[in-house]
């Protein structure tokens, strides 16, 4: 009886959430974390390099990958792995008549 | 069903894919990241020799470059692990470690022949060294894909007796 139930429990959408959210203690220390690193990264914005950034640094950063040569960069990136994954699709579809077993020559 | 009349491509194609992602891999985080010898895009943003505002932003575009490939490595082993996954699962399909390992090799030394020959020879994206004379670094790079495909294929035709094709990666049972 005690496993038929317990089915049901898990079933139960408001019981669900409750299992799901963060526990109030939690919560208690995550947030004001968030809050003092929020707080120390806003004090230090030119330290802020990222390309989605809005520190001086950051629009350069962001500048110089979608400019002009952005596609440039993207296919010298990607080429290699063109070629390379060319070369396996060739091993896997065209190979296996160049790696026949050698009962199918006897 | 003999060792002969199992079908080894299943094997070698994800083991190629393993081996590309891993060989990709070992470059980003040795020689990027580790070592930071070069970026992918340093000999266009260089990280040396400009002033050090430049020199954070072309790290930065460097980082974000290497990102991408990165992902393409990910990919790359992630498809690897898919096919050796069905490959384990088919039926008649050679399985011996031997022609993993190969596989595996095989695929390693192809990324660093075709990503050398495409990024520091044909495209000079960048060098395997990016500072003082480059050409040594990259000539032993590429000779170390070479090592490692012949390497890697003798390791496959030695087993897996079933692979014939001279102008596939195995060679005849003969040799």
């Amino acid at each position: 009886m005690r496993d038929a139930r317990k089915p049901r429990r898990l079933h139960r959408p408001a019981q669900s959430l409750q299992a799901v959210a963060p526990s109030r203690p939690a919560r208690c220390v995550v947030q004001p974390l968030l809050s003092a690193l929020l707080f120390i990264v806003s004090l230090a914005p030119q330290a802020l390099a990222c390309p989605i950034c809005s520190s001086d640094t950051g629009v350069e950063v962001r500048r110089a990958i979608l400019g002009p040569e952005l596609w440039r960069n993207v296919s010298a990136t990607v080429l290699p792995f063109l070629v390379l994954f060319a070369i396996v699709a060739w091993v896997r579809h065209r190979g296996p008549a160049r790696l026949r077993p050698v009962e199918d020559d006897q | 069903m003999s060792d002969a009349a199992k079908d080894p491509s299943p094997l070698i194609s994800a083991g190629l894919l393993l081996g590309i992602g891993m060989g990709g891999f070992v470059d980003g985080i040795v020689f990027h990241q580790i070592l930071q010898l070069h970026g992918m895009l340093t000999a266009r943003h260089p990280k040396t020799g400009v002033d050090p505002t430049a020199a954070l932003v072309n790290a930065e575009i460097n980082m974000f470059w290497d990102g991408l490939f990165h992902a393409f490595c990910w990919g790359s082993t992630a498809v690897g692990v898919a096919l050796l996954w069905r490959a384990a699962r088919s039926t008649g399909v050679d399985l011996s470690t031997g022609l993993l390992r190969g596989s595996l090799l095989l695929g390693w030394g192809a990324f660093n022949l075709v990503e050398g020959l495409i990024d520091h020879q044909l495209l000079g994206i960048h060098h395997v060294v990016e500072s003082g004379p480059h050409l040594p670094w990259d000539l032993a790079f590429l000779a170390s894909g070479v090592l490692m495909i012949l390497f890697g294929r003798r390791l496959i035709a030695s087993n897996s007796p079933s692979v014939v094709g001279h102008e596939g990666v195995g060679t005849s049972p003969s040799n």
